[in-house]
């Protein structure tokens, strides 16, 4: 193991994790905000991505890459819509184990479906034309498309905390994950809430999904595989917060590229022992709600 | 004083685990006869070793493993790793193998009980993925994505006694001892003392805290069972196949034995062994036909969550009762 970390490398590293962070932080907003909202693990989040990135293989030829970062949002919004209110509302009522196993059994089914349909290869997507190549500050050089992602997703991020914050419909959202019961008692149709907030979810991860496209390429796995690294994302940012998942998807997301960078066998490994070791320090995660599933 | 008398249902319990262990202990010979063969029966067996504790976790404590193959292949890896760099007896190695994942099993235990539900289950999946990726990636000593070969299985010895395990027929009785020795210790777990406050920590966790009982304690200790149970199961399953390889740690196995609980019957005490050999039977059944076996398996899942969350077990047992609604 040699280290040489340079300037220039922990700058390009640290561009590489922002922009991996904010594709965690987009998943892990949506799953933190189930979780708070309705008490679920979705484990569906990971094929909704991976659904998301292979709009973009089967649309690119006809429609070029921007139109899907918002064509799969909004059929993923949708499909994941038609889920919640088909299938996973059925087991609402009973012990909430059980929805966690549906969505479960959900994701092994439709990750087994992309393969039928998609095939067992990886498709490469190229980086969009006028993003392509880097911009040479001489010292440093920085990808044009990273850039973006992270510039997006930020912007992207910050709308989604304006609707949360300071729309009826986003502080609705917001007061279930505090406190359901009384959301309930107030009248709202929590069902309808529910279902909104999955789509929302689902919508994201689509997106998440499009946008890593050119910087991973699309294969059937790659859904199971960004789903522990989520999960791990809302643990370290503490249940149902979106200010904590914020914050745990940047500092995952620059760990990893620094591991990648010093000792690659272990950037897998690197994200549990960081969980770990903020579950010893902070057992509610950097900004759990307290009382949140405990 | 006069010893109590023997109630009936118990009776009929013996009777019951007589007739399970007659059938399982005839059953290489007649597995050919419905499209098996003896390995698939070794493995049948293994794997209800696994989901009878893994029950005794969720059927019957309420809490929710979703890492249990953690423990599994951590002995396993353990077991092998012991056995091929020394020249140790392989009971030795098997004890070894078992031993490093009770640890591991206190040891998470211990950081994660206090957390409950869902939450808890998320902690199980992180910390079970974590020992998966140092299978896959720590390839000096796991063998990486290869896996680890040369696991040996050739002759137990204990004392005197020599006994011959090389075959897959004598290698079957052989974890047939174990598989008795396990449904007999969570028979007698959950007719104890200990069993009962078990049980009422799945009904209601504040009352048994009320009532006076340490439910964290209670819980870990059967989070610590449940991964013994994986433990044993792993190590038999590594010398087996005489190989391990990281898949045997992944999330998709643990979600395989939740499967396995769920399809036979959680809280039952014959619901998992049935589960665990269906389910067994019918993911190498489907794997003859089509490389789609995973849809399969959810699509049994969701069957399962949606119209028989009781299982096949508890559906024969009593056929009209209701389906238990959730506490929050």
């Amino acid at each position: 193991m040699i280290f040489h970390l340079t300037l220039p490398t922990i700058i390009n590293q640290l561009v590489n994790g922002f922009a991996l962070g904010t594709l965690l932080v987009l998943m892990a907003v949506g799953l933190t905000i189930i979780l708070g909202l309705m008490r679920v693990i979705n484990f569906t989040h990971g094929v909704l991505y991976a659904l998301g990135a292979y709009t973009v293989v089967s649309l690119i030829t006809y429609t070029g890459f921007w139109p899907c970062l918002i064509i799969a949002p909004i059929l993923l919004g949708l499909l994941g819509m038609g889920m919640e209110s088909a299938l996973i509302r059925r087991v609402y009522v009973r012990d909430p184990l059980h929805t966690l196993l549906l969505t479960f059994g959900l994701a092994l089914m439709i990750e087994d479906m992309i393969r039928m349909a998609w095939g067992d290869a990886a498709y490469p997507i190229g980086t969009p034309a006028i993003l392509a190549g880097v911009i040479d500050l001489k010292v440093v050089i920085f990808s044009k498309y990273r850039i973006f992602v992270i510039v997006f997703g930020f912007l992207l991020l910050t709308a989604l905390w304006y609707f949360l914050e300071r729309t009826h419909l986003g502080k609705t959202i917001l007061a279930g994950t505090f406190d359901r019961e009384m959301v309930v008692a107030l009248g709202i149709p929590i069902n309808l809430l529910f279902t909104i907030t999955f789509g929302l979810g689902a919508g994201l991860a689509a997106l998440a999904g499009v946008l890593n496209a050119p910087i991973q390429g699309v294969f059937p796995p790659m859904g199971s595989s960004i789903l522990m690294p989520c999960f791990v994302v809302v643990i370290i940012g503490g249940m149902g917060s979106f200010w904590g998942a914020v914050i745990g998807g940047l500092v995952v997301g620059v760990t990893v590229s620094f591991t990648v960078e010093v000792f690659s066998a272990a950037s897998e490994v690197i994200v549990f022992v960081l969980m770990a070791i903020v579950l010893l320090v902070r057992p509610r995660g950097i900004a759990g709600i307290e009382g949140l599933l405990e | 004083m006069r010893q109590a008398p023997t109630p009936p249902s118990v009776v009929m319990d013996y009777l019951r685990m007589g007739i399970l262990f007659a059938v399982v202990a005839v059953m290489p010979f007649f597995i050919p006869y419905v499209g098996g063969y003896v390995g698939l029966a070794v493995e049948m067996v293994i794997f209800a070793i696994f989901a009878i504790g893994f029950d005794l976790l969720l059927g019957y404590t309420g809490v929710l493993s979703f890492g249990q193959a953690a423990y599994f292949g951590l002995a396993g890896y353990t077991m092998g790793l012991v056995c091929i760099h020394s020249r140790v007896p392989i009971v030795v190695g098997m004890c070894a193998g078992v031993a490093l994942g009770v640890l591991a099993a206190l040891l998470i235990g211990l950081m994660i009980i206090r957390k409950t539900g869902i939450y808890f289950a998320m902690l199980t999946i992180a910390f079970g993925q974590m020992f998966f990726f140092i299978a896959s990636r720590w390839k000096e000593v796991t063998g990486g994505e290869d896996g680890l070969t040369g696991i040996p299985r050739t002759f137990i010895e204990l004392g005197p006694l020599s006994w011959n395990v090389n075959n897959d027929l004598s290698f079957y009785y052989f974890v047939f001892i174990f598989f008795v020795a396990a449904t007999l210790a969570k028979y007698w777990l959950i007719r104890s003392h200990f069993g009962q406050v078990l049980k009422t920590i799945r009904e209601n966790e504040v009352r048994a805290q009320m009532v006076g009982y340490n439910v964290r304690r209670y819980k870990l200790y059967s989070f610590i069972i449940a991964g013994t149970y994986a433990a044993v199961a792993g190590v038999l399953y590594a010398m087996f196949l005489r190989y391990m390889y990281p898949q045997t740690l992944d999330w998709i196995r643990s979600g395989n034995v939740v499967i396995m609980g769920l399809v036979g019957g959680l809280g039952t005490l014959f619901g998992p062994i049935v589960g665990a050999g269906v389910v067994t039977y019918l993911m190498n059944f489907t794997s003859y036909y089509t490389k789609y076996w995973q849809f399969i398996m959810g699509v049994i899942f969701v069957v399962f969550v949606l119209f028989f969350p009781r299982g096949i077990w508890g559906f024969v047992e009593r056929p009209d009762a209701q389906t238990r609604r959730g506490k929050s």
